[in-house]
């Protein structure tokens, strides 16, 4: 059955057909949130409230866009005003755990899992350097591997700016890892 | 010579983020199939509880730090935001602390209307030297007022509760330069952003006052308020809206 399909039972109560919407996506949804806010608890409460406030707008949904990206925004919007809430003595502390020295990676060969793993992580704490704006779109590009039209839908804006923003964001994510992520340049893992 | 890595294609660090989405350890994604038709009206109750601890740990660190008076001066100088200073002092004898209300009720627009200088759109633009911007998903202002006593303009424009003219449903104010206001016995103040810069979210009913030497004119506010601040003019949002909510409308100026 498909997307359409079961928004269409759901708005009509059936728990199966919404369950089964939820089943489909909240591994994105629930990803996308950890991403963004760097705990499972709060990327928990996000996601569990993106699916009770998609629930709450279903009938207003327009069924022509795909169900996705709509819940990656409305799971971006809830893990930004949760990340303003949080304050900004919090945010210092964050800071201050973001630029604790820098340690080596723990595998020599990089095709090892925990190397891998290692870089995966090391990049993630880069990306989490730069702004929410460019956070998102990376996240959904590439960690998530959204394509770009459901890229640009889950952050509103057209195909050919995601382009752009993508561009404008990694050269800033280079500058960063440049700066603060030694261990991360390109040369050095080569 | 070789390009400096700032300067290099980007198509290598894009294969290596995908690849760090699939190699990058997530916690266990949770079951959340109860988010549902049967749970609708649920909130989280983790979020629920971090909130209120928020809360809690907010006010607990305003009353340690007021009770010092070295330190509320320095409080005072921290609570300014724009053209408005938020005072954290007992209120004169003559203003009456309103009382807290569990939810925030319209602000009448009888209080609004105190402040007079009600006129069109086009004429408030063509009085006051700046932008007027409000949130791109509303409508043209259905009230607009000037003011010119306090200092610099004010523009106070207005949105009412559809189908109740009498109920005004949210208000953006804004102060130019110069324009001198306070607040007095807010409930809560909390810090928060508005396009990365900081912002506050005045909660609860409070005195609203205009400056211009001596505080000229007071009005009860029963809402919500942000504030927040964009170039030489400072904003106020006055709403029922959540901050979230009120966050996103001021975000969106146009």
């Amino acid at each position: 059955m498909t997307d359409p399909d079961l928004i269409e039972l759901a708005r009509q109560g059936d728990d199966m057909a919404w369950t089964s919407l939820v089943g489909q996506h909240q591994e994105a949804i629930f990803r996308l949130a950890y991403l963004l806010l760097g705990e499972a608890g709060a990327a928990q409460d996000v996601a569990q409230d993106t699916f009770i406030r998609a629930f709450r707008a279903l009938d207003r949904f327009d069924q022509e866009r795909a169900l996705r990206p709509w819940l990656l925004q409305i799971a971006a919007n809830l893990a930004r005003n949760r990340r303003r809430s949080r304050g900004r003595y919090w945010a210092a502390l964050q800071r201050w755990w973001r630029t604790e020295p820098e340690p080596d990676p723990v595998g020599t060969n990089p095709g090892d899992e925990q190397q891998r793993q290692w870089e995966a992580h090391r990049l993630w704490q880069a990306v989490r350097r730069l702004s929410q704006t460019d956070q998102e779109i990376i996240y959904l590009r590439y960690f998530l591997e959204l394509p770009v039209a459901e890229t640009a839908e889950a952050i509103n804006v057209a195909p050919g700016t995601v382009k752009s923003r993508l561009h404008r964001a990694l050269q800033r994510l280079r500058r960063v890892i440049e700066q603060e992520f030694p261990a991360l340049r390109e040369e050095r893992l080569q | 010579m070789s390009q400096h890595p700032i300067e290099q294609p980007i198509e290598g660090l894009e294969a290596r983020l995908r690849q760090a989405g699939r190699d990058l350890v997530y916690p266990p994604t949770p079951q959340l199939a109860g988010a549902g038709p049967s749970q609708r009206a649920a909130r989280p109750v983790r979020a629920r509880r971090l909130a209120w601890g928020a809360i809690m740990a907010l006010l607990l660190g305003m009353v340690v730090l007021l009770a010092v008076p070295p330190v509320r001066a320095a409080v005072l100088d921290l609570l300014r935001l724009g053209a408005v200073r938020i005072f954290l002092v007992e209120p004169t004898p003559s203003a009456t602390r309103p009382a807290a209300t569990a939810r925030p009720t319209a602000t009448p627009l009888a209080s609004l209307l105190d402040l007079a200088g009600e006129t069109s759109l086009a004429e408030a633009r063509a009085r006051v030297g700046f932008p007027l911007r409000w949130p791109a998903k509303l409508e043209v202002p259905e009230r607009v007022f000037v003011q010119n006593n306090f200092g610099g303009p004010l523009v106070v424009l207005v949105w009412l509760e559809p189908g109740r003219p009498e109920q005004v449903r949210l208000s953006l104010h804004i102060l130019g330069p110069n324009t001198a206001a306070g607040k007095s016995a807010p409930e809560l103040v909390q810090e928060t952003t508005v396009n990365g810069q900081p912002a506050l979210w005045v909660v609860g009913a409070h005195f609203f006052e205009l400056e211009d030497g001596n505080f000229d004119l007071r009005r009860l506010v029963e809402g919500n308020v942000l504030i927040w601040t964009e170039e030489a003019l400072t904003y106020r949002l006055e709403t029922r809206l959540s901050l979230e909510e009120a966050v996103e409308l001021a975000e969106s100026l146009r």
